[in-house]
């Protein structure tokens, strides 16, 4: 490769100059598809979050008063162990759940500090043997006026509903998304395609006097990756508010069932990694292939 | 410096462009290519550039058999072959010395030496007052002044000129072939394809004539016919 990377960047720069609608067009393009794309798979991170005390089977649990006296926990405690119903449950002391809180909120440094050990309501993490939703919310309600309660929430279908319905919306995602980035490859791929038959003259006088295929090639290979990866890397914006929209469905929810229907933010900025990562390679591979197709050095 | 041995192009439809032509052609020499207009000199002067590859037969080009070059070598090729064309081919949005810059940045040529040779070049093609002019701004002949410059600045082996006065008037014409006259006296092997009689006629080089892809003439010191 005998070039400079002066002479380079110039003619990108013609390259793009001459046909920057056609290059913002299509970057905007690649971006609805990344952000379609990222979406989905932050609305996953969220419900993945929000759901987590739900794993393993558990179907409600019960929160103690934070002041709940070893007496009135010991009394809960009797009772699960004594009924037939309830296959296993766990216990979640104030430590325990002080440390699930800083995990939960491990990006809101101002919530995280508001709370102490102290606050912390002690909770069972009930799994019945039945997971039927009548069952559980009979179970559910034997325990809500039992002293030192502070509150039932079961699962039931609700929880469930959620997981369905995001699992749904998720393949939606999927499928829009995955249908937006052909159209954005064939997008990028006539993009350069048009700005090969723009540069026709100057191509054909560089093959003439023996400019190398590199040379020649990589400009186009260039521009085509640079609008898969600018259309990637601004939807990192995108990706923060549809977060913070997820966050206040959740805080709608009245903290109990979604109370975390949030993607931590180093999900986030995973995410958009991998789709300013993916919208570079798209980028690259339909410009590859547009340049192999009309670009005859 | 060019020799082709039993050279054949067919293109699609059995359109034959050329037919087992066989000649040589020396390091200094100036040859006219004559015949009518699908004689196959284009194809020709294509075959030469490696643009096109030959059905049959083998063409060497400073001693190399050109069939045999592997795809990112025929840049290498090209820089020892400067063209020239009857529409000039001049870049549009670059001045007069930015094209013939042009040839030397796209194959990287340090600054310092684009910066002492184009205007040296352009000296020699009488465009020196002409360098910060668009193409546009250029008469027919000062443009293809421009086209000789670009084709010549990397001093190339071989000069391929096709139909270089095919756009001008007689006087620009006669001021084109004293250019080319000059560069061939500098060492540089020029083949140039014409139906301008009155060029051919006066200049009195030697002249191959093809004829419906057939090798009809080959005549040192020759005329038109």
């Amino acid at each position: 490769m005998n070039f400079r990377i002066g002479n380079l960047f110039r003619e990108l720069s013609y390259s793009l100059r001459r046909s920057f609608s056609l290059f913002v067009g299509t970057l905007l393009t690649i971006l609805i598809s990344m952000a379609v794309l990222g979406a989905g798979l932050v609305l996953s991170a969220a419900v993945e979050t929000a759901t987590d005390r739900w794993k393993d089977g558990v179907e409600f649990i019960v929160f103690l008063n934070p002041d709940a006296s070893e007496a009135e926990t010991s009394s809960v405690t009797n009772k699960l162990n004594a009924s037939p119903e309830i296959n296993r449950f766990t216990f979640v002391d104030k430590e325990a759940a002080f440390v699930e809180f800083q995990s939960m909120f491990r990006d809101s440094d101002q919530i995280r500090e508001s709370v102490a050990i102290a606050d912390m309501p002690p909770s069972f993490r009930i799994v019945p043997e039945s997971p039927e939703a009548d069952i559980v919310e009979t179970l559910a309600d034997g325990f809500r006026d039992d002293p030192g309660v502070f509150e039932v929430v079961a699962a039931v279908d609700t929880i469930k509903d959620i997981e369905n319905g995001s699992a749904r919306i998720n393949r939606i995602f999927l499928i829009v998304g995955l249908g937006l980035l052909v159209s954005a490859l064939l997008l990028v791929y006539n993009t350069i395609r048009t700005t090969i038959f723009a540069r026709r003259r100057e191509v054909e006088v560089m093959r003439l006097v023996g400019a190398s295929n590199w040379y020649i090639r990589l400009p186009f290979m260039i521009e085509g990756t640079l609008q898969g990866l600018l259309g990637g890397a601004i939807t990192l914006p995108i990706l923060r508010l549809w977060n913070n929209v997820l966050s206040d469905i959740g805080s709608g929810d009245g903290l109990a069932l979604l109370a975390d229907l949030r993607a931590p933010d180093q999900t986030v900025l995973l995410i958009w990694l991998l789709m300013t990562a993916l919208g570079a390679i798209i980028g690259m591979v339909a410009s590859v292939i547009a340049l192999s197709r009309f670009l005859d050095v | 410096m060019i020799k082709l041995e039993n050279v054949s192009k067919i293109y699609k439809g059995d359109v034959v462009a050329l037919r087992n032509i066989t000649c040589e052609i020396q390091k200094g020499e100036f040859v006219f290519l004559v015949g009518p207009s699908g004689s196959g000199k284009s194809t020709f002067m294509r075959l030469l550039n490696k643009e096109e590859n030959p059905d049959n037969g083998v063409i060497y080009v400073a001693g190399k058999d050109i069939g045999r070059l592997s795809g990112w070598r025929v840049p290498f090729l090209r820089r020892n072959i400067g063209c020239i064309f009857q529409d000039f081919k001049l870049l549009d949005n670059r001045t007069v010395s930015q094209n013939v810059a042009f040839a030397l940045e796209v194959i990287g040529r340090p600054r310092h030496v684009i910066s002492t040779q184009v205007p040296a070049i352009l000296e020699l093609v009488g465009l020196s007052k002409k360098a910060d002019n668009y193409p546009e701004e250029l008469s027919g002949g000062e443009q293809q002044r421009v086209s000789i410059a670009r084709a010549f600045v990397n001093r190339p082996l071989i000069l391929l000129a096709d139909e270089p006065t095919g756009n001008l008037d007689p006087a620009t014409s006669v001021g084109i072939m004293k250019l080319l006259d000059r560069i061939n006296k500098t060492g540089t092997t020029v083949v140039m394809a014409t139906h301008d009689r009155g060029i051919v006629d006066t200049m009195r080089k030697r002249v191959i004539e093809l004829d419906s892809g057939n090798l009809a003439r080959d005549q040192a010191r020759g005329v038109y016919e």
